[in-house]
């Protein structure tokens, strides 16, 4: 088994009209043995920009405390909150730190940028950026993910919208993953207001 | 394999462990106390090489306590002890699955899981080792939240007993230490072989 799936994760994030969508599964694994039911995959880098980790578990929380550790300081010396551009470029170059040593996870990036447009992007784990303008999806069940997406997504499409969209994606796809699953947490985001929701989907 | 188990009941948290030490198919001894107190209100079960692991990580944990005069928060140990095992991780790694159980007077009692790759998550009820794989259906089948201690003990009792009856390397011996409101103890051994004492010469 490849050390991407040796926790299990799926991860997906979708733009719709000034808003953007961050969905995961909540199951934490070791190989075929299930440890938790609602490990959080998604993290608030600041009001406007969320990152999820697919991949391995250890290294996401590694990666995750050196990001937010970057983004503190970065928040110190310019007194603002980083673009989800830079952001991106940001976790591209700590990836490729490790270019022969790799972090083992699959950074999934949304934000809403200037003017609140919203950005997306994905990368493999040693940092190769993936600027998408509909939506982004990493983890165990990705290629299921991108059938999903493809078929269900349609441009400009409002908060609630967006909601049913993403969560149907994404349910679709850890239903038929053995690796991923246990529920989904969703998170939209517009300009004005952040909604999380815990979806339930085949509990197992 | 070394069973570890554990799960957080009201104001309670109980780990159990078993106590063989074991090198291929010779048992060194059957009371090998795999559960380090950490401080007063801290316990840690670990299974692997954990000696000195669980021992650098009790003299840091004092040393915090002596440096700063107040005691480390369960959360907060969990997550140095993490922090160490994932600065090893990529140079020298150590083998040990770890649970931490601690009662905080503030949050109440809390269990940690935390992997030997060094991933760590809150958990009500956790298991390590081949007796994982008997421990968490039972827990899952009896466990619910706010269980008394006699009620924990009992689940642990017949985790044991599953253990036992469907484990080909069953370990005879277990230990089983709580942490509560109290401070953290010892609180039974589950036995079936005794280690005979030194014969008189």
């Amino acid at each position: 088994m490849s050390i991407f799936e040796y926790n299990g994760s799926s991860l997906v994030a979708m733009v719709g009209k000034n808003c953007f969508a961050i969905a995961s599964d909540r199951r934490l694994g070791v190989q075929l043995q299930t440890i938790a039911t609602d490990f959080q995959r998604i993290s608030k880098i600041h009001d406007k920009l969320y990152i999820g980790l697919a991949g391995l578990a250890t290294d996401a929380q590694t990666l995750y405390q050196r990001l937010v550790f970057r983004h503190k300081l970065y928040q110190l010396r310019e007194e603002r909150n980083m673009k989800p551009e830079t952001f991106a470029s940001v976790v591209s170059a700590l990836l490729y730190e490790k270019r022969f040593g790799p972090y083992f996870c699959q950074p999934v990036i949304a934000g809403l940028g200037d003017d609140d447009k919203p950005f997306i992007c994905t990368m493999d784990s040693i940092g190769a950026k993936e600027l998408a303008k509909d939506f982004v999806v990493g983890g165990t069940s990705s290629e299921s993910l991108y059938g999903a997406c493809e078929s269900m997504y349609k441009p400009d499409m409002g908060p609630d919208e967006l909601f049913e969209t993403i969560s149907q994606a994404l349910l679709a796809s850890i239903d038929r993953d053995c690796l991923s699953g246990w529920g989904a947490h969703v998170f939209v985001v517009t300009p004005t207001e952040i909604k999380e929701r815990t979806l339930k989907g085949r509990m197992d | 394999m070394e069973c570890v188990f554990g799960l957080v009941g009201d104001g309670f948290a109980v780990i159990a462990a078993d106590t063989s030490a074991v090198n291929s198919i010779l048992v060194h001894k059957s009371n090998e106390d795999k559960i380090m107190i950490l401080d007063s209100h801290k316990l840690m079960g670990a299974s692997g090489d954990m000696v000195q692991f669980t021992e650098y990580i009790q003299k840091n944990v004092h040393l915090y306590q002596f440096r700063n005069g107040i005691p480390l928060t369960t959360a907060a140990a969990a997550n140095f002890t993490r922090g160490e095992l994932a600065t090893a991780l990529r140079k020298n790694p150590y083998f040990v699955n770890i649970l931490l159980a601690g009662y905080d007077k503030e949050t109440g009692p809390s269990l940690y899981y935390i992997d030997y790759i060094a991933t760590l998550h809150k958990i009500q009820k956790g298991a390590f080792g081949y007796g994982s794989y008997f421990c968490l259906s039972m827990m899952d089948r009896h466990y619910h939240s706010g269980m008394s201690v006699e009620e924990a003990v009992d689940l642990i009792d017949k985790c044991i007993m599953e253990i036992w009856s469907r484990l080909v390397v069953a370990p005879p011996n277990f230990v089983i230490k709580i942490v509560d409101k109290d401070g953290a103890r010892e609180y039974a051994w589950r036995e079936t072989i005794k280690d005979a004492g030194v014969a008189a010469a």
